[in-house]
């Protein structure tokens, strides 16, 4: 609610600032170098005539903001009626230089006499529509006429009840301060608005264009259709002769004013997303429909209708005050953007009617042609910022699909090189079972009865020893196949306990002092098998020549080199080996060529009668060489 | 009481070694014996038995529907799965199924009565890499801790089968916790145990999310 205190107190100042401007207002200006010296005035007389001849009687002071084609002039139907102005001027005043003269606004066909000459006519025969409307008056006064004290001038200004009469300040003074300000009223009031009126239009119809398009998007829609309305609305000021009938024109033209408010209030409210849109709308145009009907009749009856235009500024204030209100519920800076141009178009249009209807000072020339810009211009800004938006969240889209197909794409070559790798598995794995089952019931199997068969007919063969020792092969090619995950550990274990029963019946003992240790990645099927038979070579070795009753098994980490890795070392207690056996022995060096081909340390000690140590040292993490 | 066993084996040699073995043992009483899986069935139906040994790989059908079957009937009877390699996945595969031991058809074969007595009197055999297996399956995943259905292994279990798997005997091992050897056996049974009864829940779980099994 303070919101629209504050408003109604920015209102009221505007209204004060101009009353007061007002009150000071001059009524002849003048300047203290006489040659640059100009009569400013808006107090004039009038009369008016049926018949074409400057009236020598019945003049009447009035100020010149009050002609209007019923001031003072009854509207008749008897022939035309000529409205005279008269305006006296003190030649003496004013710079001996050559003089002219200048009215804002004439709007009508207009004759002018200088001290009963006719020295200037500005008009045309039909519709009496000669002048655009906004376009001022210039002429220069010939010194022939001049006198050199009083002079009067008096302007025939042609009514009829279709167009009220008009205009705007008079100036007499030096040419070319007239002539300059001339070109500032002519552009201020004239061109420039103009071309505003004529870039709306176009702004218009490409949003127009931008709507069907984008049907969704009404913003565009009630913004062109604001547009659209308020350039044809314009038009009046500017052109010289109207396209069909003046009455229908001026009807249509000011008709054009509310459906301009219906479209300008209804951007607002929509552009603000105002929740009960619908019935605001409705009130609203309804209101604008009935001062236009009432504009309508009144025009009929009085002529002067320009008061009525209160009311459509009325129908614009509460609405924008409504607007206010439901944006103040929930602000954001779009909504101030659009809620800033509708109170300076408020503004500009107090501005407008206050000077024209209500005598106030203000600027000389008409305001509200300028608000078209902000309206656009602000509407630019809030669209620039939603495309802007837009495109960042677009980016924003492209930035997370980016990252997603990557995702998906990552997540893709990692369950296809898992497949792959299931699948290699799998095939492995069947390959594997496929053999094992050859091993189990052919070979294995076999191996297992010709050992038995062996063992029960001639138990001491030499087959046996070699049935043994064939299917203790096997068994360690099998287990090399086991799946491991590199625990060498488990490797060792498994491999006593396939050895334990061996050992128990050559009297020897196993002290094992195995430690948990790091995984061997590397340690698969093939790498498997040269580590078992290295081992199972020390402990057949033990078993056949150490003549021990113990084997040490130690097993833990151990760092060589700065390398991680997993010592075993294999240790009897027997007796030794001489020097001779030790360079002979094929074992050995197999052992050794076996360690070499997995990267590993083999090492062999032993003393006479104080054992042999066979140690294998196995790296954590193989560098692979190409 | 003698233990009453019987034998499914295809293999004439090995069903004669293992025969004569059991037959020479005083305690062991044969109360049958079949060379494939059709007689194998027959044979666990008529029931009777202590201790059933089964090879795993029958001309006709596998070992490991003949342990089902024979587990389900007789859960107080003992199954030892004979094998010549004990490879971990068939050795697990019979644990699933209901085993609670194995042979290996090694020379050592003649000396089996002593893995049957052992198993008979409530202990199990294992290898390391069986161990080793034991310990990843059963170990207490995060994800699976809310799953009653599970028994994950206890501490000691956990201890028992590190150190088997490292390669440890059960004297070894029972001589590191202070433990009797059997004590130590009896923990390699249970860890069977719970196998058996983790993969009939995984078997029930994947049945029920299939809609094999109406619990309704």
């Amino acid at each position: 609610m303070t919101f629209i205190k504050v408003f109604f107190a920015l209102i009221s100042f505007c209204f004060a600032a101009i009353f007061c401007g007002d009150l000071a207002y001059a009524q002849e200006a003048v300047t203290t170098l006489q040659s640059e010296r100009v009569i400013e005035s808006d107090q004039i007389e009038i009369a008016s005539t049926n018949i074409d001849v400057i009236p020598t009687n019945g003049w009447k002071q009035i100020h010149l903001r009050e002609l209007s084609a019923n001031n003072g002039v009854s509207p008749t139907t008897q022939g035309p009626v000529f409205v005279w102005v008269k305006f006296k001027f003190d030649r003496t005043l004013l710079s001996p230089d050559e003089l002219a003269f200048m009215m804002d606004v004439p709007r009508l066909g207009i004759i002018v006499y200088l001290n009963g000459n006719d020295i200037y006519e500005y008009y045309s025969i039909s519709n009496y529509q000669t002048n655009s409307w906004n376009s001022p008056i210039y002429f220069q006064l010939p010194s022939k006429f001049l006198n050199a004290q009083n002079n009067e001038i008096v302007m025939r200004m042609d009514a009829n009840s279709t167009y009220g009469i008009n205009g705007g300040l008079l100036r007499v003074g030096p040419s070319p301060i007239i002539a300059s300000h001339y070109d500032f009223m002519n552009l201020a009031d004239n061109l420039l608005p103009r071309s505003i009126t004529n870039i709306t239009l176009f702004l218009s119809f490409c949003l127009l264009l931008l709507w069907l398009a984008r049907r969704k998007d009404y913003e565009f829609l009630w913004l062109a259709m604001t547009g659209i309305f308020w350039s044809a609305r314009n038009w009046r000021y500017f052109i010289q002769t109207p396209p069909f009938d003046a009455k229908v024109f001026l009807t249509i033209s000011n008709l054009l004013i509310y459906l301009f408010l219906i479209a300008l209030l209804g951007f607002a409210g929509y552009f603000v997303k105002l929740s009960k849109f619908k019935q605001y709308i409705k009130i609203v145009a309804g209101a604008s429909i009935a001062s236009f009907l009432l504009h309508f009749i009144f025009q009929f009856t009085y002529g002067d209708v320009r008061s009525l235009y209160l009311l459509a500024l009325f129908i614009s204030l509460f609405s924008t005050l409504y607007i206010i209100q439901e944006s103040a519920k929930d602000p954001t800076l779009e909504r101030a953007l659009i809620i800033m141009p509708l109170l300076l178009l408020l503004g500009l249009s107090f501005h407008d009617i206050g000077v024209a209807v209500l005598g106030w000072k203000g600027l000389p020339f008409s305001l509200q042609p300028y608000g078209s810009i902000l309206l656009f211009l602000t509407f630019t800004f809030t669209l620039g910022g939603r495309i802007i938006h837009a495109f960042d969240n677009l980016e924003n889209m492209n930035a997370i699909l980016d990252t997603e197909v990557k995702a998906a794409t990552d997540k893709l070559k990692v369950s296809e090189k898992a497949q792959h790798k299931l699948e290699l598995s799998l095939a492995i794995e069947n390959e594997r079972e496929r053999l094992m089952r050859e091993i189990h019931d052919g070979i294995g199997s076999n191996l297992v009865t010709t050992l038995a068969i062996a063992q029960k007919q001639e138990a001491n063969s030499v087959a046996v020893p070699l049935l043994k020792r064939a299917i203790a092969d096997l068994r360690l090619a099998v287990d090399s196949l086991e799946p491991i995950q590199g625990e060498v550990v488990s490797l060792l274990g498994n491999l006593r306990h396939r050895i334990e029963p061996d050992m128990n019946e050559a009297g020897l003992k196993f002290v094992w002092r195995v430690e948990n240790t790091p995984r061997l990645e590397w340690l698969e099927a093939v790498n498997s098998l040269h580590v078992l038979r290295i081992l199972q070579e020390a402990f057949a070795n033990i078993i056949a020549h150490a003549n021990a009753t113990q084997i040490f098994v130690n097993c833990a980490t151990e760092v060589r080199n700065g390398r991680q890795g997993v010592l075993i070392q294999i240790r009897d207690d027997g007796k030794g080996m001489s020097d001779k056996r030790k360079t002979q022995g094929r074992g050995i060096a197999n052992m050794k060529a076996r360690a070499e081909a997995i990267s590993a340390i083999f090492e062999f000690t032993s003393k006479s009668k104080s054992g042999t140590t066979v140690s294998l040292w196995l790296p954590v993490s193989i560098v692979q060489i190409i | 009481m003698a233990i009453k066993a019987i034998i499914i084996e295809d293999n004439p040699t090995t069903m004669d070694v293992i025969y004569q073995s059991l037959d020479d043992a005083d305690d062991i009483e044969i109360l049958g014996t079949a060379a494939n899986a059709t007689l194998g069935r027959e044979l666990i139906a008529k029931g009777g038995f202590d201790i059933m040994l089964c090879d795993l790989g029958l001309p006709d059908g596998s070992g490991i529907d003949l342990i089902k079957y024979a587990s389900k009937l007789f859960p107080e009877a003992d199954i030892i799965v004979i094998t010549i390699f004990a490879e971990q996945s068939k050795v697990l595969g019979a644990i699933k199924a209901g085993a609670r031991g194995y042979l290996v058809k090694d020379e050592h074969l003649g000396s089996c009565v002593n893995a049957i007595r052992e198993t008979r009197a409530g202990g199990s055999s294992i290898s390391p890499l069986i161990a080793r297996q034991l310990l990843q399956q059963l170990q207490p995943n995060a994800n699976e801790l809310d799953d009653p259905l599970l028994e994950p292994l206890s501490s000691r279990e956990t201890d028992v089968l590190n150190l088997l798997a490292r390669g440890f005997t059960y004297a070894e091992i029972a001589g590191f916790l202070t433990l009797s050897e059997h004590t130590i056996r009896t923990y390699v049974r249970r860890i069977y145990h719970k196998l058996q009864v983790n993969s009939r829940s995984e078997a029930v779980f994947e049945a029920s999310s299939r809609g094999i099994i109406d619990f309704h």
